[in-house]
C-alpha cells in the first residue's frame, strides 16, 4: 500500500488535517498526489478537486444540490447551469469539510455551465484545455459527484465506474426538457442522471478530468435516460468565455423553420385536401433530382431520414428540421415492398424563415 | 483513535518524504492532475474493451422501422410508428443479419438496415453509410430473434464466436449496439451474471442493455461473440416484454451455440416455436415437486409418445431430472419439432423405460370432460396422512357415463388406465391412491377418450370401462347433503382470519365437526364496505348457516380495506386469508371457489385470476368481467368453472345482461365451462353456491 493512501485510509481525516494545518499551511491545500497509481488514489486526488453545492431551488420537484469542479487555485468553480444555483447565497463544500460561500461569476447559456467563486487560495483544482483529446469509445472513466446528496460535510462525493458508451451530439428530447447545449457529448454506460449528480466530475482512469456530469435529460431518439457529460474541451471554452465576460448566446436552431420543400427536387405530393392526405407522389419532373433517383408516381412516402410519416403535414413538419448539407433519405413503400431513395442533400440556398422558431 | 505523533520513527520519516514530495508535486503538477502510471491491469482491459470493439464495429448494423406496416399495406394508410432504432449482428457476409423482435415486430416485414461506414470516420461531411432493405426470412418465437437478408454490394463482416461453450458467470461481457452513432459502435461493459437463465435460454449479463443494443453482440474480453442481445421476459418478476428491465442491472443475451446451428433453419424461412409437450403435475410447486407425470392432454405429443399417468421422468435428452424445474430447463429451450428421448420409472420394480417424443407448437384444443363420479373429500395431502388408499365414491354425478357404467356410492377406486386411440390391448393400470392421482390422470383427457377402472366394492372387484363426456356447465340441483341422518347438526361458528401485516380481519363461517369431511372454501367478496365487525358478519351470514352445515363449505368473507372500493392489495391477501383458514379447519383444495356481487363479482374474478392455481371456480353475480380482459384458453393446469348469478332476472334481461352474454360466449370459446344461475331467493343463493363447490370436485 501506497503511503498516501495509507495515510488516508488508517488516518482519521481530523487528525491528518491537525498535523497538516499545524506543518506548513500551503501543503494542507495541496492535492493528495497519487504515487501508487492505483484507481483509489486516482479518484482520492481527483475528489479533492471536486465540490458539493447547495443552493435553491427544492420547489417543483428540482434539486437544491449539486456537484461543482475546482478550475483554478484561488476558488472558482465550474458547474452545470441550474435553478439549484439560482440562488443569492450557494453553499460550497470541499472534500475535507470547509465551507464556503459562493458567489455567481458568470454563465454561459450556450453550453449551460456557470462558474461560481470561493474566497480560497492554493487550492487543487483541475486545468481545462480547449485542445483536450477526445477519449475514445470504451475508455474506462470513473464520475465523482454529489450523487442523491449522500456525501456530507467532510465525506467525499460519491464515485461511479463506467466507460464511455458512445460519443455523440446531444440531441436530448424535443420537449419539456430540452437542452440548450447542441455540441458532443460523452454517453456513459452508468446511470449518473441523478440528482445532484450535475456537475458531477468525470475522469479517466489516468486521472485527467475529461468532462463534467450534465442535466437529467431524455433521449429523443429512443426516450431512454441519457447518461451524459460534456467534454472538457467544452467545458474550457466555456470557462474562457464566462471569465472573459463573452457573452456566448444559444446556438439558435434552425431546425424547425425551414421552407424545404421537395417539389424543389423536382417531386409533386398529390393535393393535400385532407387533414391527412398520404404523402403519394403524383408527378416526377423530368432531369431533375426526383427523377435522377428513380422515384416513380404513386410512390407513397412513409419515412424521411428515420422518421415515420403517415401524412403530407407530417412529411412538411419533418422537411423544416432539415438543414443546408442533410442528407434527404425517403423510405417509399412501391408495389407493396419498402425502397430506399437518396435524393442527395439539402441544398445550401434553401433560408431559414425568420422569426418563425419553434420550441 | 490514534495520533499520528505516536507513530514509530520509520512512519515520520516516512511522512517527511511524503510531505516533501508532496511540495513537489504541488509546485509542478497541482494544477494537472497526476500524471501517474495507472494501474497495468485496468488499462490492460481498457484496450481489449476497445480492441473488442474495434473487432467486431464492421457486424454491428443499425435497424429502423421502414415506416411500413401491415396497416398501411391493408389501406388505411396511415403506417403505424413502432419500436425507435435498434441494433442488429452480421451472421452471413451475403447479408444476413440477426436481430430481436424488438426491431422487428410481427406484423412487421420489412426494415431497414444501416451498414458500419466503410471507412471508420466520424467525419460527418463524409457520404452516409449505406442503407438496405431487410426482409425478415425467419423467426425464432422462443428466443424472439429475427433473421434479416439484406442485399449489400460488398461482402459484410462476419463476427468471430467464442469457441468454447461454456460462458462462465463472473467473466467480462462487453454489450455492442449502433444507435447513438453511425459511424462506430457504443458499449457497454459488464459481467456474466448468469448463465441458462429464462429456463436455459439466456445468458445474463450486467452491462446496460436497453433498445440501443437489443440485437447486438454480447462479447467477451477476447472480443468474441457470446451472444445475441435479445429482450426476453424474467417471467418470475411478472414481466411480459422483457423491455421492462433496461438500464436495471439485468438483461439477457441468447448464447451464440445456441443460435448456430438454428441458422440455416432460419434462412429456409422457418418459423421457430416453443416446442410443447402436454404434460401437468400434480404441484404447482416446481422446485420441491417430483418429476412425475400426472395429466397427460389428448392428442399431445406426450400422449403419442406413450408417456402416461404417473410415470417417473427421470432423464430427459440424457440431462438427469431431479424435480419439475429441471423439466422446465430441459424443455423451454426446445422447438417444435424436436425430439426428446424421455427415460421414465413406471413401476417401482422394473427397469426404466426410454421414451421418445416429438414436440409440438400446437396441443389440440382442450375442453374438460368427466366421468361423472365425485369421490369422498380428501383433505390437501401435507395435513393428514390419507384416511384410504384408494378413491371412494361419495355420489354420481345424474346421467353421467359413471351412473350409466353402473357405477355407485360407496364404489372404491383402486386402478385407472387410459385407452390409447390406437388400442393395443389393454394397457397396464396405474395404481390409484388418491382424488388428487385420478384427477391428474383424467384432466388432460377430452371427451369421448375411453378408460379403464378398477372398481371394488364390498361384495367384487371388476374392471370397468367409461368413456368421458362433456363437462356439465351447470351445477347439479341433486348434491346429497352431508349429515343427512337425523342427527342434529351443530351450528357452523364464526371464526376471526387474521393476518399479521393487515388491519382488518377476515371472518369465515366454519361447519363444526372438526373430525368430519375437510370442507369446502367459499370466498365471498360483497360490494366494498370497509372493516367488518362480528355483529355486522352474523347477520351476513344468518341465511348461510344450514347450507354450511349441510354441505360443509367454509364461507370466507373478505372485508375491503378501502369502504369505497375493491384495491389491487386487497386481492393480494386472498392467499393468506386461505392459509389462515386452514390453520383452523382441513380444506379441500379442489373445492375453493370465489364469488361476489356486483364490484366483489369482477373483484372475485380478479381474484381467480390472480389465484389461478387455487380457485377451481368463480362465480359473479350481477356482474361481469373487467372490460378488455384477456381471456385465456382453457388449460388443465388451470381449471376453472364460472358461473354467472342472477338476482334479478326481469332486471337482468334488459340492457347490462347482454355485454355477459358476450363473455359466456368468448369462455365458452376459450373451453371454459360456464353457465348462468338464477339466484334470487338469498337463501336458496347460499345453497345452491355450496352445492356447486360441493360439485367442483366431480371427476
Amino acid at each position: 500500500m501506497t503511503i498516501q493512501t495509507h495515510l488516508a485510509t488508517s488516518v482519521h481525516p481530523r487528525t491528518l488535517r491537525f498535523v497538516i494545518a499545524i506543518a506548513v499551511p500551503v501543503f494542507a491545500l495541496c492535492p493528495i498526489p497519487a504515487f501508487g497509481g492505483d484507481i483509489t488514489a486516482v479518484s482520492v486526488d481527483a475528489s479533492s478537486r471536486v465540490v458539493k453545492l447547495y443552493g435553491a431551488g427544492g420547489i417543483r420537484g428540482l434539486e437544491s444540490y449539486q456537484t461543482g469542479i475546482l478550475v483554478s487555485s484561488s476558488g472558482h468553480i465550474l458547474t452545470v447551469l441550474s435553478t439549484a444555483i439560482d440562488s443569492e447565497a450557494i453553499d460550497c463544500v470541499l472534500d475535507d469539510g470547509r465551507r464556503y460561500t459562493a458567489s455567481l461569476v458568470g454563465a454561459d447559456l450556450r453550453r449551460e455551465l456557470a462558474v461560481l467563486k470561493i474566497d480560497g487560495m492554493n487550492l487543487p483544482y483541475f486545468k481545462l484545455s480547449p485542445d483536450a483529446p477526445r477519449q475514445a469509445v470504451g475508455t474506462r472513466i470513473l464520475a465523482l459527484s454529489n450523487l442523491f446528496g449522500v456525501a456530507v460535510g467532510d465525506e467525499r462525493v460519491s464515485i461511479q465506474h463506467g466507460v464511455v458508451a458512445a460519443y455523440i451530439p446531444l440531441r436530448a428530447r424535443r420537449g419539456s426538457h430540452e437542452a440548450a447545449y447542441r455540441g458532443d457529448v460523452y454517453i456513459l454506460d452508468c446511470t449518473t442522471n441523478n440528482p445532484g449528480s450535475p456537475g458531477g466530475c468525470l475522469i479517466n482512469w489516468q486521472g485527467d478530468c475529461i468532462g463534467m456530469l450534465g442535466k437529467e435529460l431524455r433521449s429523443a431518439q429512443n426516450a431512454t435516460w441519457l447518461s451524459y457529460a460534456i467534454p472538457t474541451n467544452e467545458l474550457a471554452l466555456g470557462l474562457q468565455a464566462i471569465l472573459s465576460g463573452r457573452d456566448d448566446q444559444p446556438l439558435t436552431d434552425k431546425r424547425g423553420t425551414s421552407d424545404f420543400d421537395l417539389r424543389s427536387l423536382g417531386l409533386e405530393l398529390v393535393p393535400d385536401l385532407l387533414n391527412l392526405t398520404p404523402p403519394f407522389v403524383e408527378a416526377i419532373v423530368p432531369d431533375t433530382q426526383a427523377a435522377e433517383a428513380d422515384l416513380q408516381t404513386d410512390d407513397l412516402i412513409v419515412a424521411i431520414g428515420n422518421r415515420t410519416v403517415t401524412s403530407q403535414r407530417g412529411l412538411r413538419q419533418e422537411l423544416s428540421y432539415l438543414i443546408p448539407g442533410d442528407p434527404i433519405q425517403l423510405n417509399i413503400i412501391r408495389n407493396g415492398r419498402v425502397v430506399l431513395v437518396d435524393l442527395g442533400v439539402v441544398p445550401s440556398d434553401i433560408e431559414p424563415r425568420e422569426g418563425k422558431a419553434k420550441q | 483513535m490514534k495520533g499520528i505523533f505516536k507513530r514509530s520513527t520509520s512512519q515520520h520519516v516516512v511522512l517527511a518524504v511524503w510531505l516533501l514530495c508532496a511540495v513537489i508535486v504541488n509546485l509542478s503538477h497541482a494544477a494537472q492532475g497526476t500524471q501517474q502510471a495507472p494501474p497495468e491491469r485496468a488499462l490492460a482491459e481498457q484496450t481489449a474493451f476497445q480492441n473488442a470493439i474495434n473487432g467486431i464495429a464492421n457486424s454491428v448494423v443499425r435497424i429502423e422501422p421502414s415506416g411500413l406496416s401491415v396497416a398501411t399495406l391493408q389501406g388505411s394508410r396511415e403506417a403505424t410508428p413502432n419500436a425507435g432504432p435498434s441494433s442488429g449482428l452480421v451472421v452471413g457476409s451475403d447479408g444476413w443479419i440477426l436481430t430481436t423482435e424488438f426491431a422487428v415486430p410481427p406484423d412487421i416485414q420489412e426494415v431497414v438496415i444501416t451498414l458500419p461506414p466503410k471507412n471508420k470516420t466520424t467525419d460527418k461531411t463524409k457520404q452516409s453509410p449505406q442503407r438496405l432493405v431487410g426482409r425478415v426470412i425467419g423467426r425464432d418465437l422462443n428466443r424472439r430473434l429475427v433473421l434479416l437478408k439484406c442485399d449489400p454490394k460488398e461482402p459484410l463482416t462476419e463476427p468471430q464466436f467464442v469457441r468454447q461453450k461454456n460462458v462462465r458467470p463472473g467473466e467480462w461481457a462487453i454489450a455492442v449496439g449502433r444507435v447513438w452513432n453511425l459511424y462506430e459502435p457504443s458499449v457497454a461493459i459488464g459481467v456474466v451474471s448468469a448463465v441458462g437463465r429464462c429456463w436455459g435460454r439466456a445468458i445474463q449479463t450486467d452491462a446496460a442493455i436497453s433498445p440501443v443494443n437489443y440485437g447486438g453482440p454480447l462479447l467477451n474480453i477476447e472480443g468474441r461473440v457470446i451472444g445475441v442481445i435479445a429482450p426476453l421476459p424474467a417471467e418470475t418478476a411478472g414481466m411480459s416484454t422483457g423491455t421492462e428491465l433496461y438500464d436495471s442491472g439485468v438483461g439477457f443475451a441468447i448464447p451464440i451455440h445456441d443460435i448456430i446451428p438454428l441458422i440455416p433453419r432460419l434462412k429456409e424461412g422457418e418459423m421457430l416455436k416453443p416446442g410443447l409437450l402436454g404434460i401437468g403435475y400434480s404441484t404447482t410447486d416446481p422446485i420441491n415437486g417430483r418429476p412425475i407425470v400426472e395429466t397427460v392432454r389428448t392428442g399431445s405429443p406426450a400422449a403419442k409418445s406413450g408417456l402416461q399417468s404417473g410415470d417417473l421422468i427421470t432423464e430427459i435428452n440424457g440431462q438427469s431430472i431431479q424435480r419439475i424445474a429441471d423439466i422446465r430447463h430441459a424443455l423451454t429451450p426446445k422447438l417444435a419439432g424436436d425430439a426428446l428421448e424421455i427415460t421414465i420409472k413406471r413401476e417401482e420394480k422394473t427397469a426404466p423405460l426410454s421414451i421418445r417424443a416429438v414436440l409440438t407448437d400446437k396441443l389440440p384444443p382442450w375442453k374438460r370432460s368427466m366421468l361423472g363420479i365425485v369421490p369422498v373429500r380428501q383433505p390437501s395431502k401435507s395435513n393428514t396422512k390419507s384416511t384410504t388408499d384408494a378413491v371412494v365414491v361419495n355420489w354420481i354425478w345424474p346421467n353421467s357415463p359413471a351412473e350409466k357404467a353402473g357405477i355407485q356410492s360407496l364404489d372404491v377406486i383402486t386402478g385407472a388406465a387410459v385407452i390409447p386411440r390406437t388400442n393395443e390391448g389393454d394397457p397396464p393400470l396405474r395404481p390409484i391412491t388418491s382424488p388428487n392421482q385420478l384427477a391428474g390422470l383424467l384432466g388432460g383427457l377430452t371427451q369421448n377418450t375411453d378408460v379403464v377402472l378398477k372398481i371394488r366394492n364390498s361384495k367384487t372387484s371388476r374392471k370397468v370401462q367409461v368413456t368421458t363426456a362433456p363437462f356439465p356447465e351447470r351445477p347439479s340441483a341433486k348434491v346429497p347433503a352431508f349429515n343427512s341422518s337425523n342427527k342434529a347438526v351443530p351450528p357452523p361458528a364464526i371464526v376471526k382470519l387474521e393476518i399479521p401485516e393487515v388491519a382488518e380481519p377476515s371472518w369465515a363461517l366454519i361447519p363444526e365437526q372438526q373430525d368430519g369431511p375437510p370442507t369446502g372454501v367459499l370466498v365471498f367478496f360483497d360490494e366494498p364496505s370497509g372493516a367488518l365487525t362480528k355483529n355486522a358478519v352474523t347477520i351476513w351470514t344468518s341465511n348461510w348457516r344450514e347450507a354450511v352445515a349441510r354441505y360443509r363449505v367454509a364461507l370466507v368473507l373478505i372485508p375491503s380495506s378501502d369502504s369505497s372500493r375493491w384495491r389491487q392489495a386487497d386481492l393480494e391477501r386472498v392467499g393468506k386469508t386461505i392459509g389462515a383458514l386452514a390453520h383452523r379447519c382441513k380444506i379441500d383444495p379442489t373445492r375453493i371457489a370465489f364469488a361476489g356481487s356486483k364490484a366483489g363479482g369482477t373483484f372475485a374474478w380478479l381474484g381467480a385470476d390472480r389465484f389461478d392455481t387455487i380457485a377451481r371456480g368463480v362465480c359473479l353475480i350481477d356482474a361481469d368481467i373487467p372490460r378488455r380482459t384477456r381471456i385465456r384458453r382453457a388449460s388443465p393446469d388451470r381449471f376453472r368453472w364460472v358461473l354467472f348469478g342472477t338476482t334479478n332476472t326481469e332486471q337482468m334481461n334488459q340492457e347490462g345482461n347482454q355485454q355477459y352474454q358476450k363473455t359466456i360466449q368468448r369462455l365458452r370459446e376459450a373451453g371454459v365451462p360456464v353457465s348462468e344461475l338464477p339466484l334470487e331467493d338469498e337463501t336458496e343463493r347460499a345453497s345452491r353456491l355450496c352445492q356447486w363447490v360441493e360439485a367442483l370436485g366431480v371427476l
